[in-house]
C-alpha cells in the first residue's frame, strides 16, 4: 500500500501534467458514472411515483418487489438493440447530437456542489470546478441540453422531429431568460455568483426571502426540462416522440437519459440555489456527522424531484404559443420585478 | 305533430307521377319509391314544408332477381317529429345512374361515395365521387353486389403474384387467367381518378407548407383512419380524411350469416359500445317478425345498455385525456380503473367484458344474476362521486380550459346542417336523443334528462359526456326498482326463415343515433344490412372543423368526438 | 386564471397515493375472480350428447366438427359424435351454448389455453368432457342398445309375419284385422323401443 502511494506521489512529482490528466480523465468516469446511475434512480422515482399516484404498481419484477433494477434491464436491451440510422439523415449532426447533449450534462456536473463533508467544524464542499460563476454557468450549460435537441430533430429527416426541434427552441429562448433573471437575483441577495458561496451565505433561504423568484425559477426549471407541462417538443401525442422520433437504441437511450439527467441536476441546481443547499443541523453520530450536509441535499433534492413528478401526473400540457405567451408576457416581467425586489432587500441587508 | 300516413299523403298529394308504392309501417315508419328525375324536389318539399332536416344516410340495395339497384334515403327530423322516411330511388342494374343530393344535404357526401364504391351506381353531380372504404386497386369491382365473385375472383389466392415495387414496398398483382383473355373480359380500364395522394398535394401551394401525418400508424390514434393536416408552421391549413383501415366488410359477411350468427358479427362494429349494436340489430329483426319482447328482458336491456353507455364514455374520455396530457396524466387512469367496475357488473350478466353477444331476438340470454341489485348499488354512489371529482377537476383547472375552450365550436345550426351525431350535436344545443325521439323498450316509462352544451367546444363535449353518465346512472336505478320477474326470453319460437319485409331500427348509441336498415327476402339469411353508424355521421364532419387550427388543438377536437373508427368503417 | 386554482389537479393524485391501495393484479400469482356467466372453455357433457351437431351448424366461425368418441351414451348418441372445438378461431360467443337441445355443452370459467402449434389448441371431445362414461358403462349401454335393437328387429318380424298369415288365412277380414294387428303391433314397437 506504502508503495503504491509512494510511486503515485513520485509520479505526480515528475511528470505533472501527465498526472493531472490521468486524474482528470478518473474523475470524469466517476463522475459521469456517478451522474448516470443517479439519473438512472431518478427514472425508476419517475416510474414509481407515477404510478403510486395512479394505483399502480410500477416496475415490480427486475431487482426484487422494488424493481430497482429495471433500469439496467433497460439500458441493456438498449444497447443490444440493432444500431439504425435512416436514410436520409444528416449522418453527422444525428451522430453527434446525443453525444453533445451527454456532453452538456457533465459541463454541468461539473461545477455543481453535490454537497459537502463536514470536517472538524468546517463544510468542505465536494464539487469538481468550484468557480467563480458557478451559478450563471451552470444555468446556461443546461440550455445546452437545447442544442441537442434542435441538431436531433433537424437532422432526422421527419416532419414530427423538426417540429419537435422548433418547439424545443421556441421553449428554451423564452424560458432562458426568467431563469437568467432568477438567479440573478440569489446572486444579488447572496453577493457572489458562486454556488457554494449561495450556499454558505443561506442563514434565511431564499425561497422564502423571494418567493416569487423561487416559483418563477421552479416553473422554468420544469419547462427547460422538458417536462409536463411543457413537453410539447418530446414524448407527446401529436407528434409521436418529437424530436428523438428516428432514433432507436442505445442513441435514444442517451437522448433519453440526458433529459433525466438534467432533471437530477436541475433539481439539485434548486436545492442549492433556494433551499439553503446542504444546511442543517450536523447529526452528533460519529461517521454521520461527516456526511450529514450531504444526507440534507440529498432529501431536499429528493423532495424536488418528488414535486416535479407530482406536477406531471396532475396537470395538462400546454399549446406551445401558450407556453412562449407564459414565458415572454408573464415570466419575464415578474422575474425584472423580483430582481429589483432582490436589489433592494440585499442592498438593506449588506 | 305529423305521423306518417299525414307525410305520405302530403307527398303523394303534392307529387302525384313521382311517388309510388307507399306504405305506412306505423306512427312513425314511411317507405316510398320515388321515381329518380324527381327524388331531388320530394327531398327539398320534405325539408322545407315538412320538417325532415335530418339527412340520417343513404344505403344501396341490389335486387338483382329484379335487375335494378334501389338507393334508399333515409330522412329524419331534428326534433320537429318523429317520422323516419325512407325515399327509394330505382334505377336499371346495367347504368345505374342516380342524383346526387351532396349540394342539398351536406353529409350526404360520404354515404354517396361508399355506395358508389360498393354498388357501382354513380351520382350525378357529386363534387368528388373518389373511394372511400376501399383501396385504388378494388375500385370498378363492386363488392357489395349480388354476383360479386371475390377480387378478382374466387381463385384470388392461387392467382396472386408477388412483386416488388420501385419504392420497395411489396404488392400483388393478379394476372388474367387464359379464359379470361379468351372471353374479353379482362378488366383494363379501371375509372380514372386523381389518387388520394395526389388530391392532397394538389393543395400545397408554397415550400413553407407540408403534409403531416396524424395517420393511420401513429401512437395515439383510437383506431386506424388517415388523418393528414397540411401546415404550415404550426397552423393547419386543411384536413384530409381518408377511411377504410379496419375496413372488415361486416354488412356483406352478414348477408352469408344466418340470422342468428349476425348477432356476434354487430359486436365487433363498435366493440367499446356491443351492447347497443346488438340492441340494434335484434330490435330490427323483431320488428320484421312483430315480436313482442317479455317485459323484464326489456328492463334487462336498458340496464345493461346504459352500463354499457358509461363503461363507454369512461373510455372515450380517458383515452381522449391522454392526448391532451400525457400518459403520465393521473385521472385517466381512475377512469379506466372506475371502468373496471362497470365492466365487471356486466361481465357477471353477459359473460364477457368486450364483445357480449348478449341480445337475442325477443329476449336477451341470460339473466340478472343473484346480487347483481346489490351490487350495482354498491357501486353508484361510488361512480357519482367520482364523476362528480371528474367534472370539478375539469370545471377549477385553467389550463384545461386553456387548451379546451373555444376550441372547435359548433352553432347549432351548423352542427344540424353538417349532419354530426351524439354528443357532438348536443353540445352544441340541439337536444337531440334517440332516447327520446324514438323510444324504444322501457324508455317512454323513465325519467331522464337529455344533457346538452351551450358552445359547441371540446370543453363542452367532454361536460357533456360526464354528465350523460350521471343520468346513465339515474335510469339505471330507475329500472333496478321497477324491474318486474318474468321471462327473458319470448315463448314464441323463432323461426329459422324471417319472413320478408324490411325494418329500420334506431338506437341511441354512446356516440350517437345509428340505425340498422334491415331487408329479408324470407331466407335464412339477411338479403341486406345497412349500418348508419353515428361516428361516420361525425367524423365525416372533422375536416372542415380542422381548418386554421393549431396541430395541437387538432388533436383537441378529433379526441373529443369521442371516435371508433372500427365502426365508421364497419 | 386565478377564478380557477388548480388545487384538486394536486390534491386528488395526492389523495390517492396516501389513501388507496394498488389494483393491479399481480397476474400470474393472483388471478382475477371470474362470476358464474364467464364465457370461457367449454365443457361437454358426453353423456347427454346426442350428436345432432346444431353446435356445429350455429357456430359463427366454423370451428366446431362432430368427431368420434369411445365414452359417450350410444343409446341417445346414436353415431357416437361429440363436438370438437377449434380454439383457434373461437370467439366465445355463446352460440353453440345455446342451439344446444339437451344443454349439455356449456361454458365454463377456464379462460387460459396455449400450445406451441395450431393443432395443439384444436380440443376434442376428451378434452373438453368434463362427465363421461367409463369403458364398462359403455360397453353396458352398447350392450343395452344392442338388446333394444334386436327387440325392436325381433317385433317388427313378428309383426310381419302376423300380418303376412292373416293375410293368407283371411283375406275378407284382412283389411280391418290387419289393421287392429298393426295398431296392436303399433304400441308393442313404441313400448320396446
Amino acid at each position: 500500500m506504502d508503495g503504491i502511494i509512494d510511486t503515485i506521489t513520485q509520479f505526480a512529482a515528475q511528470e505533472p501534467a501527465i498526472f493531472a490528466l490521468i486524474i482528470g480523465i478518473i474523475g470524469a468516469a466517476v463522475l459521469s458514472a456517478v451522474v448516470n446511475v443517479g439519473a438512472m434512480l431518478v427514472i425508476w422515482a419517475d416510474r414509481k411515483v407515477m404510478s403510486d399516484f395512479c394505483n399502480r404498481f410500477g416496475p415490480n419484477r427486475v431487482g426484487g418487489r422494488w424493481g430497482i433494477l429495471q433500469l439496467g434491464a433497460d439500458a441493456i436491451k438498449l444497447f443490444t438493440k440493432e444500431d439504425v440510422i435512416p436514410a436520409g439523415v444528416d449522418k453527422g449532426v444525428y451522430v453527434w447530437a446525443p453525444i453533445i447533449a451527454s456532453a452538456g450534462t457533465m459541463l454541468v456536473a461539473a461545477a455543481i456542489p453535490f454537497g459537502a463533508l463536514h470536517i472538524g467544524g468546517k463544510n468542505y464542499p465536494l464539487v469538481v470546478a468550484n468557480m467563480d460563476i458557478s451559478a450563471f454557468y451552470v444555468e446556461a450549460a443546461l440550455s445546452i441540453m437545447s442544442i441537442a435537441v434542435f441538431m436531433a430533430g433537424y437532422s432526422s429527416n421527419n416532419k414530427y422531429s423538426i417540429l419537435g426541434a422548433f418547439r424545443g427552441i421556441a421553449r428554451m429562448i423564452a424560458y432562458e431568460v426568467p431563469m437568467g433573471v432568477c438567479v440573478i437575483s440569489v446572486a444579488v441577495m447572496a453577493h457572489s455568483l458562486n454556488l457554494v458561496e449561495i450556499v454558505e451565505s443561506q442563514t434565511v433561504w431564499y425561497a422564502f426571502a423571494q418567493p416569487l423568484g423561487f416559483v418563477i425559477f421552479m416553473i422554468a426549471l420544469v419547462t427547460d426540462l422538458g417536462r409536463v407541462p411543457f413537453d410539447q417538443s418530446e414524448a407527446e401525442e401529436e407528434i409521436i416522440c418529437g424530436y428523438s422520433t428516428e432514433y432507436s437504441g442505445i442513441r435514444w437511450g442517451l437522448l433519453y437519459f440526458q433529459e433525466y439527467n438534467n432533471f437530477l441536476l436541475g433539481s439539485i441546481l434548486v436545492s442549492l440555489l433556494f433551499l439553503g443547499g446542504w444546511h442543517g443541523p450536523i447529526i452528533p453520530i460519529p461517521l454521520l456527522d461527516m456526511v450529514s450536509p450531504m444526507i440534507w441535499l440529498l432529501m431536499k433534492v429528493i423532495i424536488v424531484i418528488w414535486f416535479i413528478i407530482l406536477i406531471r401526473a396532475a396537470l395538462f400540457r400546454l399549446r406551445i404559443d401558450q407556453v412562449t405567451d407564459l414565458g415572454w408576457k408573464w415570466m419575464l416581467p415578474l422575474s425584472i420585478l423580483n430582481l429589483g425586489w432582490a436589489v433592494i432587500v440585499g442592498s438593506y441587508f449588506a | 305533430m305529423t305521423n306518417a300516413s299525414e307525410v305520405l299523403s302530403s307527398i303523394q298529394s303534392a307529387f302525384p307521377a313521382a311517388v309510388s308504392d307507399g306504405k305506412v309501417e306505423s306512427d312513425d315508419r314511411l317507405w316510398v319509391t320515388v321515381d329518380s328525375k324527381k327524388i331531388r324536389d320530394v327531398c327539398k318539399y320534405m325539408t322545407d314544408k315538412l320538417g325532415f332536416d335530418h339527412y340520417a344516410g343513404s344505403a344501396g340495395v341490389d335486387w338483382i332477381a329484379r335487375n335494378e339497384m334501389e338507393v334508399v334515403e333515409i330522412m329524419a327530423s331534428y326534433g320537429i317529429h318523429n317520422v323516419v322516411a325512407m325515399l327509394k330511388v330505382k334505377t336499371p342494374r346495367d347504368n345505374p345512374s342516380v342524383p346526387s343530393l351532396v349540394d342539398m344535404y351536406w353529409n350526404a357526401n360520404w354515404y354517396e361515395r361508399e355506395t358508389w364504391e360498393m354498388f357501382g351506381i354513380n351520382f350525378e353531380g357529386h363534387p368528388e365521387l373518389y373511394p372511400l372504404l376501399l383501396s385504388d386497386p378494388l375500385v370498378g369491382v363492386w363488392p357489395w353486389r349480388k354476383d360479386f365473385k371475390g377480387y378478382p375472383d374466387l381463385t384470388t389466392g392461387e392467382r396472386a403474384v408477388q412483386i416488388t415495387t420501385p419504392e420497395g414496398y411489396t404488392e400483388y398483382r393478379f394476372p388474367p387467367t387464359p379464359a379470361e383473355i379468351e372471353a374479353g373480359t379482362v378488366v383494363t380500364e379501371r375509372p380514372k381518378y386523381p389518387t388520394f395522394r395526389e388530391r392532397e398535394e394538389a393543395h400545397i401551394k408554397s415550400d413553407s407548407e407540408m403534409i403531416m401525418h396524424l395517420g393511420p400508424q401513429h401512437a395515439m390514434v383510437p383506431g386506424p383512419f388517415l388523418l393528414d393536416i397540411l401546415v404550415e408552421g404550426e397552423r393547419v391549413k386543411k384536413a384530409f380524411l381518408d377511411l377504410g383501415y379496419i375496413h372488415k366488410g361486416i354488412e356483406k359477411i352478414m348477408e352469408n350469416r344466418s340470422w342468428l350468427q349476425g348477432i356476434t358479427y354487430t359486436d365487433r362494429m363498435c366493440y367499446v359500445a356491443a351492447l347497443s349494436n346488438n340492441e340494434c340489430y335484434c330490435g330490427a329483426v323483431e320488428r320484421l317478425l312483430g315480436l313482442e319482447v317479455p317485459l323484464r328482458a326489456q328492463y334487462i336491456r336498458v340496464i345493461l345498455e346504459e352500463l354499457s353507455r358509461i363503461q363507454s364514455h369512461l373510455i372515450g374520455t380517458g383515452e381522449f385525456l391522454t392526448l391532451i396530457a400525457g400518459v403520465g396524466f393521473a385521472p385517466w387512469q381512475y377512469m379506466i380503473m372506475d371502468r373496471e367496475k362497470i365492466i365487471s357488473l356486466i361481465e357477471s350478466v353477459t359473460g364477457a367484458r368486450l364483445t357480449h353477444s348478449f341480445v337475442r331476438f325477443g329476449g336477451v340470454r341470460n339473466d340478472l344474476p343473484e346480487g347483481f341489485d346489490e351490487q350495482c348499488r354498491k357501486v353508484f354512489p361510488y361512480m357519482k362521486s367520482r364523476i362528480e371529482e371528474f367534472i370539478e377537476l375539469f370545471a377549477q383547472d385553467p389550463i384545461y380550459h386553456a387548451r379546451m375552450e373555444n376550441i372547435g365550436s359548433i352553432s347549432p345550426e351548423t352542427a344540424k346542417r353538417i349532419g354530426c351525431a351524439g354528443r357532438v350535436l348536443r353540445a352544441a344545443g340541439v337536444p337531440y336523443d334517440m332516447r327520446i325521439e324514438d323510444p324504444i323498450l322501457v324508455y317512454p316509462e323513465l325519467d331522464f334528462k337529455v344533457v346538452t352544451g351551450t358552445r359547441g367546444d371540446s370543453a363542452d363535449r367532454i361536460d357533456c359526456t360526464l354528465r350523460e353518465m350521471l343520468e346513465s346512472i339515474h335510469i339505471i336505478e330507475q329500472c333496478l326498482d321497477k324491474i318486474p320477474s318474468g321471462p327473458i326470453k319470448t315463448e314464441a319460437k323463432i323461426p329459422k326463415k324471417i319472413p320478408a319485409g324490411e325494418a329500420y331500427y334506431r338506437v341511441e348509441d354512446p356516440r350517437g343515433e345509428m340505425g340498422m336498415y334491415v331487408i329479408s327476402d324470407g331466407g335464412d339469411k339477411p338479403y341486406r344490412v345497412k349500418v348508419r353508424g353515428p361516428f361516420y355521421a361525425t367524423f365525416q364532419t372533422l375536416t372542415p372543423l380542422l381548418e386554421g387550427v393549431y396541430i395541437a388543438d387538432a388533436v383537441a377536437i378529433a379526441g373529443s368526438m369521442d371516435g371508433c373508427p372500427s365502426e365508421s368503417d364497419r | 386564471m386565478l377564478k380557477r386554482k388548480m388545487i384538486k389537479n394536486f390534491t386528488w393524485p395526492l389523495k390517492t397515493a396516501s389513501r388507496e391501495i394498488e389494483v393491479t393484479r399481480l397476474y400470474p400469482e393472483f388471478m382475477m375472480e371470474l362470476p358464474d356467466a364467464e364465457r370461457g372453455i367449454h365443457e361437454l357433457d358426453a353423456t347427454i350428447c346426442i350428436g345432432c351437431g346444431s353446435c356445429a351448424r350455429v357456430c359463427p366461425n366454423s370451428c366446431i366438427e362432430m368427431v368420434h368418441f369411445k365414452f359417450g351414451n350410444p343409446l341417445k348418441n346414436k353415431k357416437m359424435q361429440f363436438p370438437q372445438i377449434d380454439y383457434g378461431r373461437c370467439m366465445f360467443c355463446g352460440l353453440c351454448v345455446d342451439e344446444c337441445p339437451v344443454e349439455c355443452l356449456k361454458m365454463g370459467k377456464k379462460v387460459i389455453m396455449a400450445g406451441w402449434e395450431r393443432k395443439d389448441i384444436v380440443k376434442g371431445p376428451d378434452f373438453l368432457a368434463t362427465k363421461r362414461f367409463s369403458a364398462k358403462e359403455v360397453a353396458d349401454l352398447e350392450a343395452e342398445a344392442k338388446r333394444i335393437a334386436a327387440e325392436k328387429a325381433a317385433a317388427k318380424k313378428a309383426a310381419a309375419k302376423d300380418a303376412a298369415a292373416a293375410g293368407d288365412k283371411k283375406p275378407a277380414k284382412e283389411g280391418a284385422n290387419a289393421e287392429k294387428k298393426k295398431a296392436v303391433a303399433k304400441p308393442a314397437e313404441g313400448g320396446a323401443s
